[in-house]
């Protein structure tokens, strides 16, 4: 955890490369910039922090006005009926979920993961041809790339059921990893292609170009430098598989993570303390990922432009 | 010092056409690295588009068994000639003119932000994916409580901060359910802008800043001249992006309000979920969806001619 | 007992190289199944081949844990396979109607009743007229919950997956501390106890109902109901919108809301919230299925204890709901056969004669079933709980109570997806209970014929 944990006296104090931080600011400057920070944290983490205090609490403590964003008592209660289906009462089951929600966590990952790796396989190298070796037509093709977001997929989902029930695709993870790439595939592409941009030139024409060295330079040279920007469209190609609830809804039995989540709320029962429990569960495996890259994004940037 | 320099350095923009047989083999290239996505967009997406476009003029049967009757624009007169339709048009450009601004200004904001140095700045920029990764649905169902009048935080929040001064109840007022689906969604998707604004501030050369500095450049001019001229390519993505986003919204408005409370946060999306899904009038539902993306298309077209224009200023 | 993940990993085996293949040649079948997908593709099935089962179940995500048991458990009686899929409730109607309009084959499905009769005429579901028993079954239902199941012209269209009767739970402390000696037995008493309970100070916003807008429709006829008003006639006309007694239910409607006396917050809460206000004791009156008092008693608040149940009013009628379990499409007579033996298992009696698929429900969360015998049984007298008055429910369900034959009309669900948006105006007080009137007629003729947005 000393990665995250803001104020660590572990985290040795980084190299400060040359400039960005090497200067001196102003007081007001760094004041500012402390003042956003807390303004940010408190945006991203009430919400959350809400979520994991009503998991930790009782419906009764629910009930307190104002809300109790510091409970005066916790209890695990929620995690422990989800985890092992013993609810206490004999009537409020949410039962065998947490048998399930193992289960569709790993598939979730597995979806997500393997999306990750075939866009960015298709996604980089058509990003990089779309920004390096323009061709006739190619100006057209990033348009209508950017376009084909237009789609609201909700309509479009009728004819990928037929195409994987003839297939036998239906609840399995294949069915996910194929139509997601209708969200995931385009936003690749137009992120990718937009970072090789930014990218300078010289990079590649140095290392010597001909025929089958295009490959090369793209994975040898361009790569290692381009990191960031891909590490973050995988973080952002993960992510948008890990949430994605209405495909998963129709083609498949609850496979994944979103569509078991929302099972909390049927006509019979409602329970929040349990759906905000399950929630976070659900989402500390994409959180530790993403915490995981997190670093790595901060030591290839640490590598840009020095070399 | 300014935008001329960004972009001098930043590329040589588009390779100027170039001849001869390298050349000719370069294009090659392109083109080969880019069929593999093409064929699967057009084998997953314009296929199944296609079918929707032509559901669109027809009386398709519930069940699926046929096309159906071909009945021309028929539907689609029925969709614009309901006021139902226009009011909800309406709902979905206000909604999709604050989420573009929100959450545009405010990716921006967090990024530049934590392209700073200060301590924490690696817990921070963790926290920015945690908004990203939570579902869509799930994030609606978790504002519909946060935002609650009598057990929800955000009032206990904006009471301590003074801003109420009594508990209300946002998601019954037309006026605030509206702003707070915005602002929920904002919630998710001003991290995904913050995501991709960082990694593109991450490969601006600090040797530009230094420079601009030493000629005297304030904070305002070089945010202006430096980090957002850098940063255009990728502000023009993210903004589409977002326009995109904002007008196919679903999942939040459906968990938090159901498009209510009346019709105050009836998105064209919802009403194009309750023709597919609901009533299962898959000729009307086709034809709003082919609306729905026609006006995706004009927003995400315009925004690109926006900030393409404001370039060449 | 087989879970949902042993099937899983039995049935793909993970990402072998089999399913890679079949993967990505998926991509090209897709093309080249560009113009079939225009017919969608609504294969019939083999029919009259040697049928091996298994049976396919859907059913939304209610404790699934017990939907797996207790098909289990006929599974070993009866020797026939069962494969249970689970789908959340939110989106349900969405994900089945989906997926049978692409094709697919689901032998027993859980449906909305408002659903039922639209699958039967789409030919995703099918009549049960011919099967063997099924009058005996019919015969054994509430008298009042038979046209839920039964079509005017004598289709059997669906068995019960489980039935509620909307009722009012009250804090009877409350009542008494205000002053008053019993629960409301008209609308009009209703609000005038609600004024008393909060003028006593003793709530603010006494009276809490699922008003969202998917659910505005339950409470339409149960207030119309309580009145004593006809909705609609056999033909599916609005009638209603002749009664003059009509625009007086949707001027109590909005005072009610407009008076503060529901909480503002009504519009969007859930019965989990509203079930918590009623055991907390932010709220007097809670008006919704019978079975949330399970809900308010196991959440174990200060008030838990002093919520009781009566009829929304005294005389007239309430709305009796129920979901349904329904048979797919399939002319194999020995599917069939197997089918429809899970089906009364499951819908009505086990093979010795008792309703114990119904018991096992009704001890989980107090839901019933629409027949007189259920009531009586003594294993269901001793599953439910002892704060359930069980011969005053029974009552309801027989006498206090009318299912709305139209609600499960083909043209239905189009008309219920309107009623949210108009009661939603009139609570707001954007338009005038006359104005509601006109708007709900009209929306019923609409979805009548052509339909619209």
């Amino acid at each position: 955890m000393t990665v995250s944990s803001p104020a660590a006296p572990a985290s040795r104090p980084r190299p400060v490369r040359n400039s960005r931080g090497g200067r001196r600011r102003r007081p007001l400057v760094t004041v500012v910039i402390y003042l956003g920070a807390v303004v940010f944290a408190l945006w991203v983490l009430l919400p959350v922090w809400y979520l994991l205090v009503s998991s930790l609490i009782t419906p009764a403590q629910l009930g307190v006005r104002p809300f109790p964003m510091v409970p005066s008592s916790i209890t695990l209660d929620n995690y422990v009926s989800l985890l092992t289906g013993s609810t206490g009462g004999d009537a409020f089951g949410s039962t065998d979920v947490g048998a399930r929600l193992v289960p569709a966590i790993g598939q979730s990952f597995l979806v997500s993961t393997v999306l990750v790796v075939l866009n960015l396989l298709l996604a980089g190298i058509a990003g990089y041809a779309l920004s390096r070796y323009p061709f006739r037509g190619s100006r057209t093709f990033e348009l209508t790339i950017i376009a084909s977001r237009v789609v609201p997929a909700i309509a479009i989902v009728g004819p990928f059921f037929v195409a994987f029930r003839v297939l036998e695709l239906l609840d399995t993870p294949w069915a996910l990893i194929i139509s997601y790439n209708v969200f995931t595939l385009p936003l690749a592409i137009m992120v990718l292609k937009n970072y090789f941009d930014q990218l300078p030139h010289e990079i590649e024409e140095a290392a010597s170009i001909d025929g089958a060295g295009r490959l090369r330079a793209l994975a040898v040279v361009v790569l290692p430098i381009a990191k960031p920007g891909i590490v973050a469209s995988g973080v952002l190609i993960f992510l948008e598989a890990w949430s994605e609830f209405f495909y998963s809804l129709v083609l498949t039995n609850q496979l994944t993570v979103p569509p078991l989540l929302v099972g909390f709320q049927s006509v019979q029962q409602f329970n929040w303390n349990s759906l905000a429990a399950a929630t976070v569960l659900a989402m500390i495996p994409p959180v530790l990922l993403v915490l995981a890259f997190q670093r790595h994004v901060v030591s290839a940037l640490a590598a840009g432009y020095d070399k | 010092m300014s935008t001329t320099t960004v972009r001098a350095s930043r590329r040589a923009d588009t390779p100027a056409v170039r001849v001869g047989p390298l050349a000719r083999a370069a294009r090659r290239f392109g083109v080969r690295m880019v069929a593999p996505s093409a064929l699967l967009l057009v084998v997953l997406l314009a296929i199944p588009s296609l079918l929707t476009v032509a559901y669109s003029v027809h009386k398709v049967p519930s069940n699926g068994a046929s096309l159906g009757e071909f009945v021309g624009f028929d539907n689609f007169a029925v969709v614009l000639s309901s006021p139902v339709f226009w009011s909800s048009m309406r709902t979905t450009l206000i909604f999709s003119a604050g989420f573009v601004v929100l959450s545009t200004v405010i990716g921006l904001a967090t990024a530049v932000l934590l392209n700073q140095e200060f301590v924490g700045r690696s817990f921070a920029r963790a926290l920015l994916i945690v908004p990203w990764a939570m579902p869509w649905l799930v994030l609606g169902i978790l504002w519909r409580w946060y935002a609650d009048g009598s057990v929800g935080g955000l009032n206990s929040l904006l009471l301590t901060l003074g801003v109420i001064d009594d508990y209300q109840e946002f998601l019954a007022d037309p006026t605030s359910a509206l702003l707070l689906t915005i602002v929920a969604a904002v919630w998710r998707q001003a991290s995904f802008a913050g995501i991709l604004f960082l990694s593109g501030l991450q490969t601006l050369p600090a040797e530009l800043n230094e420079a601009a500095e030493l000629d005297g450049a304030g904070i305002w001019g070089r945010f202006l001249h430096i980090t957002l001229a850098w940063l255009r390519p990728v502000l023009i993505t993210v903004t589409v992006l977002n326009v995109i986003y904002a007008f196919l919204q679903f999942d939040v408005i459906f968990a938090m309000t159901q498009g209510g409370p009346g019709d105050a946060t009836q998105v064209l999306s919802i009403l194009i979920y309750r023709q597919l899904f609901v009533v299962t009038n898959i000729g009307l539902g086709s034809a709003l969806a082919v609306v729905l993306g026609g006006l995706a298309l004009v927003g995400g077209l315009v925004t690109v001619k926006l900030l393409y224009s404001s370039e060449s200023r | 007992m087989r879970s949902n993940a042993t099937q899983r990993s039995q049935r793909l085996p993970a990402l072998g190289r089999r399913a890679f293949l079949k993967a990505s040649g998926g991509g090209l079948l897709l093309a080249a199944a560009g113009p079939a997908l225009l017919s969608a593709c609504g294969s019939g099935g083999g029919s009259q081949e040697a049928w091996e089962g298994p049976i396919s179940m859907l059913g939304w995500d209610f404790q699934p844990d017990m939907i797996k048991q207790l098909v289990a458990d006929w599974s070993a009686e009866s020797g026939h396979e069962v494969d249970v899929a689970i789908l959340p409730n939110v989106g349900y109607s969405a994900a089945i109607q989906t997926r049978l309009r692409g094709g697919d084959k689901i032998d027993l499905f859980y449906n909305f009743a408002y659903n039922s009769r639209k699958f039967v005429e789409e030919g995703w579901a099918s009549t049960l007229n011919d099967l063997p028993g099924i009058d005996d079954l019919v015969a054994d239902l509430f008298e009042s919950s038979r046209e839920r199941h039964v079509t005017p012209e004598g289709d059997i269209i669906s068995v019960p997956y489980f039935s509620a009767v909307h009722t009012l739970h009250y804090n009877e402390r409350m009542l008494q501390e205000a002053g008053l000696s019993a629960p409301p037995t008209t609308l009009q008493e209703t609000y005038e106890q609600s004024k008393a309970i909060a003028d006593a100070g003793l709530v603010s916003s006494p009276y809490v109902a699922y008003w969202v807008k998917e659910f505005c429709e339950e409470y339409l006829h149960t207030y119309l109901l309580a009145e004593g008003i006809t909705a609609f006639d056999d033909d599916g006309n609005p009638v209603f919108a002749d009664d003059p007694k009509t625009e007086g239910v949707f001027e109590w409607w909005q005072t009610m809301y407009r008076e503060g006396l529901a909480p503002a917050s009504v519009l969007n809460d859930d019965p989990g919230k509203l079930s918590n206000e009623m055991a907390q004791g932010n709220a007097a009156f809670f008006v919704l299925h019978h079975y949330f008092l399970t809900s308010i008693r196991d959440l174990a608040g200060p008030e838990s204890e002093n919520v009781l149940l009566a009829p929304v009013t005294a005389q007239n009628h309430t709305l009796q709901i129920g979901e349904v379990l329904q048979m797919g499409a399939n002319d194999n007579e020995e599917a069939r056969a197997a089918i429809w033996e899970l089906m009364k298992y499951y819908g009505w009696k086990d093979g010795e004669g008792r309703y114990s698929v119904f018991t096992e429900w009704a001890k989980a969360a107090g839901l019933a079933a629409p027949y007189p015998g259920f009531f009586t049984d003594p294993d269901v007298v001793e599953a439910f709980p002892d704060y359930y008055d069980l011969s005053q429910l029974s009552q309801i369900f027989d006498t206090g109570s009318k299912v709305v034959p139209a609600r499960t009309s083909a043209w239905y669900p189009d008309f219920q997806a309107k009623v949210g948006d108009v009661v939603h105006a009139l609570l707001l007080g954007e338009i005038t209970p006359k104005d509601t009137v006109a708007q709900l007629a009209d929306a019923a003729t609409s979805a009548q014929g052509s339909g619209g947005l």
